[in-house]
């Protein structure tokens, strides 16, 4: 077993390699893969591409492949959680105080907030639009590197994004062994998850908080959602378990089956009285 | 929510659901008034041989008195573990009795990771927010300054 770690995006990432060793320039690439995507896509970043999708009035804008296909699913889930999910959220974050700073001092939110839609590889924008990938962009992430391995030719591996996992097998054909953290108590888990072939991802809000802020916000109403404490979801890709999870805590309880169905994912929702709910092929929690 | 709050929560949980699914129990048997369907509900915890904190709910019904046991193993503040007896010889108390306790178990307690090793990885949100923790604490200095 070989692995190795960095710090990217402001989180801890691990490569696991069910082999003695992996290349130095497999590893040196897979920083750089991590560090480009985030001088293109971070929010804090003012170079980054976007935060070059202008502030007010109505532009049209060709963007990446790689920024398309991220919002082209960020606006699935606007959709799928009748607006409970947007891109568009970096405003509302900011004024929680939650900027390049982290200096948490509640600002004025902007009175009229803009829209986007997409074309293709065109995004049409009305107003402010001020965008934040931090529902899926790190899932997104996750599948690039996975993918970048496979082209290696490193087919049994597991990439740990901050919590965020994807995992093909082992050389044996066996599942990797994840546990999933009790959103109240890092000592604790609240299940296990043999995984292979699969991503997972879990979303809480118990972390990133301060005061009255929590960073997943219900975007029709502006303000932290606390129906649920986490949210784990099983998905063929990560950027779909990331987005998903983030999706069904900040949307309404009766848009989780749709959420669920339409993006073929398994889930489990624990809720602050510690009572939870499943899928039928979601292990059962401790 | 601490954990000590938390645990007292659960435990009033189990307590309250108990005294309601007591009174529920009766009232399948009987149309007397409310206030003659629980006779008596008296509970004392108390810690067993094991460890596990335990008590002892009686209540009457119609056909009879009632009671159940209730067990909860408390580690560092959290509830890791739940159990309910079932001793009931009246029939139709077995089926609500039985779904009562699958309710209840359905909260999550969980368990140590240090003890479910060895695995691979851990899914959550604590490796998250690195930079987040560190402006956190450096706030926190400032204001405490």
């Amino acid at each position: 077993m070989f692995a190795f770690a960095f710090e990217s995006l402001s989180t801890r990432w691990q490569i696991l390699v069910d082999q003695p060793k992996m290349p130095d320039h497999v590893r040196v690439s897979i920083i750089k893969i991590c560090e480009d995507f985030e001088k293109k896509y971070s929010r804090f970043l003012p170079e980054s591409e976007i935060n070059q999708i202008g502030a007010g009035g109505e532009e049209k804008v060709k963007v990446s492949l790689d920024l398309a296909k991220m919002l082209n699913f960020g606006l699935v889930l606007r959709k799928l959680t009748h607006g409970a999910f947007e891109p568009n959220i970096a405003a509302v974050l900011t004024s929680y105080g939650y900027d390049e700073k982290y200096s948490f001092q509640k600002k004025k939110l902007p009175m009229e907030l803009g829209s986007f839609e997409l074309s293709g590889p065109t995004l049409f924008k009305k107003g402010l639009v001020k965008l934040d990938l931090g529902a899926f962009g790190k899932g997104y992430l996750i599948d690039l590197i996975a993918v970048f391995l496979e082209k290696k030719g490193i087919k049994h591996f597991l990439i740990n994004g901050g919590g965020d996992i994807f995992a093909t097998d082992k050389t044996d054909g066996s599942p990797w062994r994840v546990v999933i953290e009790h959103p109240l108590d890092p000592n604790l888990a609240i299940g296990q998850i043999d995984l292979k072939n699969r991503a997972l991802a879990t979303s809480s809000s118990q972390k990133r908080k301060f005061g009255e802020f929590r960073h997943l916000i219900d975007f029709r109403t502006k303000l932290p959602a606390e129906s649920v404490l986490s949210v784990s979801v099983l998905a063929s890709t990560s950027m779909v378990a990331d987005g998903v999870a983030s999706a069904i805590f900040v949307g309404s309880a009766s848009d989780w089956p749709r959420i669920v169905k339409s993006q073929g994912v398994e889930y489990l929702i624990l809720f602050p009285d510690l009572s939870f709910q499943r899928s039928e092929n979601f292990p059962q929690p401790y | 929510m601490n954990r000590s709050r938390l645990t007292l929560k659960l435990v009033t949980i189990v307590l309250f659901s108990a005294l309601v699914f007591g009174g529920c129990q009766t009232k399948q048997l009987s149309q007397k008034p409310a206030e003659e369907q629980i006779a008596k509900v008296k509970e004392i915890w108390f810690k067993n041989k094991a460890g596990a904190y335990e008590t002892v709910v009686k209540y009457e019904t119609p056909a009879g008195e009632e009671q159940n046991t209730f067990r909860l193993a408390i580690n560092n503040g959290v509830v890791i573990k739940f159990e309910m007896d079932i001793t009931t010889k009246i029939t139709d108390s077995i089926s609500p009795q039985q779904g009562f306790r699958t309710e209840i178990g359905k909260t999550i307690v969980g368990k140590k990771i240090a003890e479910l090793a060895p695995f691979d990885a851990v899914s959550g949100a604590s490796l998250t927010t690195t930079a987040f923790n560190e402006a956190l604490l450096k706030l926190k200095a400032q204001l405490k300054s």
